[in-house]
């Protein structure tokens, strides 16, 4: 597959990255390059191949439903640009 | 020709799980606390944290999964939905994609005919923002909500009018609060729901262009936003128009569904599975452990509310139509062991007090006060007519029935001197309902019994007051 700097424009607004000419064309070559690596390592043949042990017998591990405390409002604020009232304060986020 | 359209409807429904913490961490899983008070690291998507899965978030969705008939998975992976928006603080929520906890099942409609489900998969909450009027350029959020355990229950689209979306909201919603999953309260956004709506002419299989519907916050809402949606739909098709893809907003006060500002590429999410999270995994020991501790669910309490209490068919399904009132009707005749009264109670006076107050919640009356009233009628000390009297001002007060039967003088007069007096008084007050009464209009008994009542304000002893109001009746006949 081909990776190209419109996929990586994509990408980059998704998540919110603005980058420069000079990166979009460095960074969609390299990503073309990981990728293609990949395509690679798809090409392998693992059908008859069983899922590793641990994947199959690991499974999350769980929390009892116990409450366990929070931090107050000042310590959770307070590390934020802005908060008025205990709450965040953010840019608008709707017209 | 026209071309008549039908609507094609699929259900998202959010249900937030009535577990103590939050799905990844201990915080509170609480309503109305004051803001940012039931956050820690974990739920503010601090750096360097990890999500531990709370076990009984997982037992609750397997219950909902059992209640409506799911298989559910041996194995379910959690995967990351990555989207910005501040009330998501990680960046991403963590749900579940391609290997849900639950699939299949059904929503019953209640008559007969029901809906089946996609799949039940269990994901985080996020927090809540807050856009203040004339709050110049700032929206504000608070991060309690953010990870309190949710199950999304999607619906195949398989929902053709808002009626049906409406009945499907209505079950489901009884459902989850009668296996204790989820509290139901739309109100207070514990259950919300989400519609996906298209059309497609009559008689054609392939699925239209839909439109999703939010903010249905209300039983009222989803009909009302279905239907609107449907219609609007409808309008522009007919008109030669095509449907544009968008979230539309259910707009209750102006009753219109409105575009929402549709947020750039918003439904990339990038779906892959949750790094921090390995696999859930559920034996068969766990899953018959979570089955053996299933609540009765509403058909089975219907029918043990039959047998057990002696109830007919229909006062049984009255009952037990919401866990909350049969769960008081229970805890009545546990301490007022004459069921037969007790559910003529609820269905009478209570339910009858409750539509008054438009409201789907209990009276704030304790069953053990309503056991209390029952056992002073039952033992003579006041009159039914005067329980009644009784009743609302508990519900208005608060205070004990018994104190109230004082405090408003309603103790029932069974001394047969006093009752005497005020019958003899209303048969001299209405002498030609006597002369009908012997005439042989037995009917006009009635009427006499509701004056001599009325004259002691409802507290005569009826048990002494019939009899009593016969003989003098027929004493006349001389």
């Amino acid at each position: 597959m081909t990776f190209d700097r419109s996929n990586l424009e994509h990408v980059a607004r998704l998540a919110m990255l603005d980058l420069s000419d000079d990166e979009l064309d460095s960074l969609a070559k390299d990503l073309d390059h990981v990728l293609s690596h990949f395509e690679a390592i798809q090409k392998i043949d693992v059908s008859d191949i069983d899922d590793t042990d641990l994947a199959k017998t690991i499974t999350t591990p769980l929390r009892a439903d116990t409450p366990a405390g929070s931090l107050s409002n000042e310590e959770a604020t307070k590390q934020s640009a802005r908060a008025e009232g205990g709450l965040f304060v953010v840019p608008k986020v709707i017209g | 020709m026209t071309t008549h359209y039908e609507a094609v409807i699929g259900l998202e429904v959010h249900a937030q799980l009535m577990t103590r913490t939050k799905i990844f961490c201990g915080c509170e899983n609480r309503f109305g606390a004051p803001p940012n008070t039931l956050v820690c690291p974990v739920c503010l998507g601090m750096p360097g944290v990890l999500p531990v899965l709370n076990e009984r978030a997982v037992e609750l969705a397997i219950r909902a999964g059992n209640a409506l008939g799911c298989d559910i998975r041996s194995r379910s992976v959690f995967a990351r939905k990555n989207y910005f928006y501040p009330d998501l603080p990680k960046g991403y929520q963590i749900s579940q994609f391609d290997q849900p906890v639950c699939e299949g099942g059904h929503v019953p409609l209640g008559d007969g005919r029901s809906i089946e489900l996609t799949r039940i998969h269990l994901e985080e909450d996020a927090g809540k923002s807050f856009h203040p009027e004339g709050g110049g350029e700032h929206s504000l959020v608070d991060l309690n909500r953010c990870g309190v355990p949710l199950i999304e229950i999607v619906s195949e689209p398989v929902i053709r009018s808002a009626e049906d979306a409406y009945s499907y909201l209505v079950n489901l919603k009884r459902i989850l609060e009668y296996t204790e999953v989820c509290d139901g309260n739309m109100e207070q956004g514990s259950l919300r729901c989400d519609a996906n709506v298209s059309l497609r002419p009559v008689g054609t299989t392939t699925l239209g262009t839909k439109t999703e519907l939010k903010n249905l916050n209300s039983f009222r809402a989803t009909r009302l936003g279905i239907e609107a949606e449907i219609a609007r739909q409808e309008k522009i098709l007919t008109g030669g128009g095509t449907i544009r893809q968008e979230t539309m907003q259910w707009d209750a006060d102006r009753g219109v569904p409105v575009p929402m500002r549709s947020k750039e590429e918003a439904h990339d999410y990038r779906y892959f599975p949750e790094p921090d999270l390995p696999p859930l995994l559920l034996s068969q020991e766990k899953l018959r452990a979570v089955r053996d501790a299933m609540p009765e669910l509403p058909d089975a309490k219907r029918e043990r509310f039959q047998t057990e209490y002696g109830l007919r068919e229909y006062d049984a399904g009255v009952l037990t139509d919401s866990a909350q009132l049969a769960r008081f009707f229970e805890t009545v005749v546990k301490h007022f062991p004459h069921a037969d009264r007790a559910a003529n109670f609820l269905m009478g006076p209570y339910l009858r007090l409750q539509k008054e107050q438009e409201g789907d919640d209990l009276l704030p009356v304790e069953p053990e006060a309503l056991a209390q009233l029952l056992a002073l009628e039952k033992g003579g000390a006041v009159s039914p007519a005067a329980g009644r009297q009784v009743f609302e001002a508990m519900v208005r007060t608060g205070k004990a029935p018994a104190d109230l039967v004082k405090e408003l003088g309603l103790e029932q007069i069974s001394d047969d001197g006093a009752l005497q007096t005020v019958v003899d008084e209303v048969l001299a007050a209405n002498p030609e309902q006597v002369a009908e009464f012997l005439g042989g209009k037995e009917k006009v008994l009635g009427f006499l019994m509701g004056q001599v009542m009325k004259a002691t304000r409802g507290k005569g002893n009826p048990g002494v007051l019939t009899p009593m109001l016969r003989a003098s009746l027929e004493a006349k006949r001389g």
